[in-house]
């Protein structure tokens, strides 16, 4: 049977890791990740693996760009900050086509910021904050189980585009514990060339791969855009991933995602048990953004409302999608329930919300 | 036979960094597995080790959790008077306010529409050996007040946790604070 224990979510993240076969972690403590950093060297030496505390977030993604470019499951950590001192790194990473997870737990910024729980990188995140034209591909789950099962799900997809994935989680999801179902999910299998990993050759006429992220230097530009373009289709195509709830004779629809997405769903429920049409989508993949969802969510309901803990990120996102079709309404920072950084957004000031618009 | 589903159960209780507001919880979400179908447990706290604002939030439900987040509490643990002045208002009208009555003075409460538990914990806690477990006997008065879980299950989940490397003794104390609270008499 399998095991259903009480974890935070940032314990989550790792176990999902051990449970994918990731034996690699490097990684730098931050509030509010540094539990997974210390979760993995504890347990990674016992298992074989290779745990490794960086100087700095920017060793961290370096040191995983060489091992993910030897073809191996590896990940690293961090929140805010340390994820904006990991940018170039990214950015090379995704320009070598190499798999690879990264774990981002939000606080609030920008510098230093807060060391609690915020919403404010979707931008960076989802559009790339590092130079150049790439993606990665964004999960943001909800609960620790979805943390435990999409670090999983990140390996499998990252393995299978040949591309970095990134779960995306904050203060409040990182540190809640819940009940976790732990085992290992079978997403089918990756693909079977890895003739791009390096590989120690004992004979010196051995081939060798090469991993580089000089695309338009060494090699040639325009099929490397092409070759990345087509991929990037197919997971906009394939990947798109959202939880509905309540949709079905909705008036207004709100639309949240990972611990915003918890608090809308609460207020969700509220609004039913006082008899109003009230639905939630939640976008579980944010790269691939589900625009088509959306799309078609514009044209059924008058009035979206879009909550996320920040001044108002991903309502652009919403409000490209929607098209003028339906009105776009935003809650983000300033309804939290303190006005200073400990503050945070609850199901019923959602539900008030909800009310002034129906 | 169809089990008959409990009622939803949600605290929040709130305190500074070093009071042991984060373990209430823990405990109640350990021992809260075992009986309700889903636990939820959600820290809130400053970037202290001690004496920085804390807040937890914990429900006990055999319904799906959907939020984490309890706006509006039935019972509220409150264990400092800066506490008091933050989380007051956010219990329901109707609700169960249950205080250190040596860290806040009933008076402070200003609220008619609520009942005040008034337990002098730090004291209790004191005469026992530390004022380290006036949580416990916190702990214990809700658990009596509320029915939320039995007495004997939260004290053996102490047993379970990684502090179970306690010396008996300090086990023995703990579940003696526990006890304490849970019979004192208003």
């Amino acid at each position: 049977m399998d095991e259903k224990v009480l974890l935070t979510g940032n314990i989550a993240a790792a176990e999902g890791a051990l449970y994918a076969g990731c034996r690699h972690y490097f990684g730098y403590p931050i509030t509010p990740q540094s539990d997974v950093v210390e979760y993995f060297s504890a347990k990674l030496p016992q298992m074989g693996g290779e745990f490794v505390q960086s100087e700095s977030e920017c060793t961290s993604i370096n040191m995983l760009y060489g091992a993910a470019a030897c073809g191996i499951r590896a990940m690293t950590s961090t929140s805010s900050p340390g994820f904006s001192l990991m940018q170039e790194g990214i950015s090379h990473i995704a320009a070598a086509e190499l798999p690879c997870v990264i774990m981002h737990v939000q606080r609030g910024g920008p510098g230093s910021g807060s060391t609690q729980t915020a919403q404010m990188d979707y931008n960076q995140v989802v559009k790339g904050g590092g130079h150049g034209e790439y993606r990665l591909i964004v999960l943001a789950p909800d609960s620790v189980q979805e943390i435990f099962d999409f670090v999983q799900l990140g390996f499998y997809l990252a393995e299978k585009y040949r591309n970095p994935a990134l779960v995306l989680t904050d203060a409040i999801i990182g540190q809640m514990k819940e009940d976790v179902e732990l085992r290992t999910i079978d997403f089918g299998p990756t693909p079977e060339d890895r003739s791009w990993a390096l590989k120690i050759h004992r004979s010196p006429k051995g081939k060798s791969a090469n991993v580089h992220s000089a695309v338009g230097i060494v090699g040639i530009y325009n099929e490397w855009l092409a070759r990345t373009n087509e991929k990037y289709e197919n997971i906009k195509r394939d990947e798109v991933r959202f939880q509905s709830m309540f949709m079905e004779d909705a008036e207004l629809a709100i639309v949240a995602y990972g611990s915003s997405g918890r608090a809308a769903k609460g207020a969700c429920k509220l609004a039913r048990e006082e008899g109003l049409k009230v639905g939630v989508l939640r976008p579980i993949t944010l790269w691939p953004f589900p625009q088509p969802q959306i799309e078609e969510l514009a044209s059924r309901v008058k009035k979206i409302l879009v909550v996320e803990d920040n001044l108002g990120q991903m309502v652009e996102d919403v409000r490209g999608a929607v098209e003028g079709r339906a009105e776009v309404h935003f809650m983000g920072v300033f309804s939290r329930h303190m006005p200073d950084c400990n503050g945070m957004i609850f199901p019923d000031t959602i539900l008030e919300e909800v009310k002034k618009l129906l | 036979m169809a089990e008959e589903e409990k009622e939803t159960m949600e605290l929040v209780i709130a305190g500074y960094g070093g009071q042991g507001v984060l373990t209430m919880g823990d405990l109640m979400i350990k021992a809260g597995s075992n009986v309700y179908k889903h636990v939820s447990w959600l820290p809130s706290y400053d970037t202290y080790t001690r004496g920085g604002r804390v807040v937890c939030y914990v429900i006990l439900s055999d319904e799906n959790i959907l939020s984490p987040l309890v706006a509006r509490p039935r019972t509220l643990v409150i264990m400092d008077p800066v506490a008091m002045d933050l989380y007051r208002d956010c219990l329901m009208p109707g609700g169960t306010l249950i205080i250190d009555s040596c860290m806040v003075s009933p008076e402070m409460v200003g609220r008619e529409d609520i009942e005040v538990i008034a337990v002098p914990a730090s004291e209790m806690a004191q005469s026992i050996l530390t004022i380290k477990i006036t949580n416990l006997v916190l702990l214990g008065k809700y658990l009596k007040l509320s029915g939320a879980l039995p007495l004997e299950l939260v004290a053996s989940a102490m047993t379970k946790s990684k502090e179970a490397v306690l010396k008996d003794g300090f086990l023995t104390i703990n579940q003696e604070a526990l006890s304490a609270g849970y019979n004192y008499a208003n």
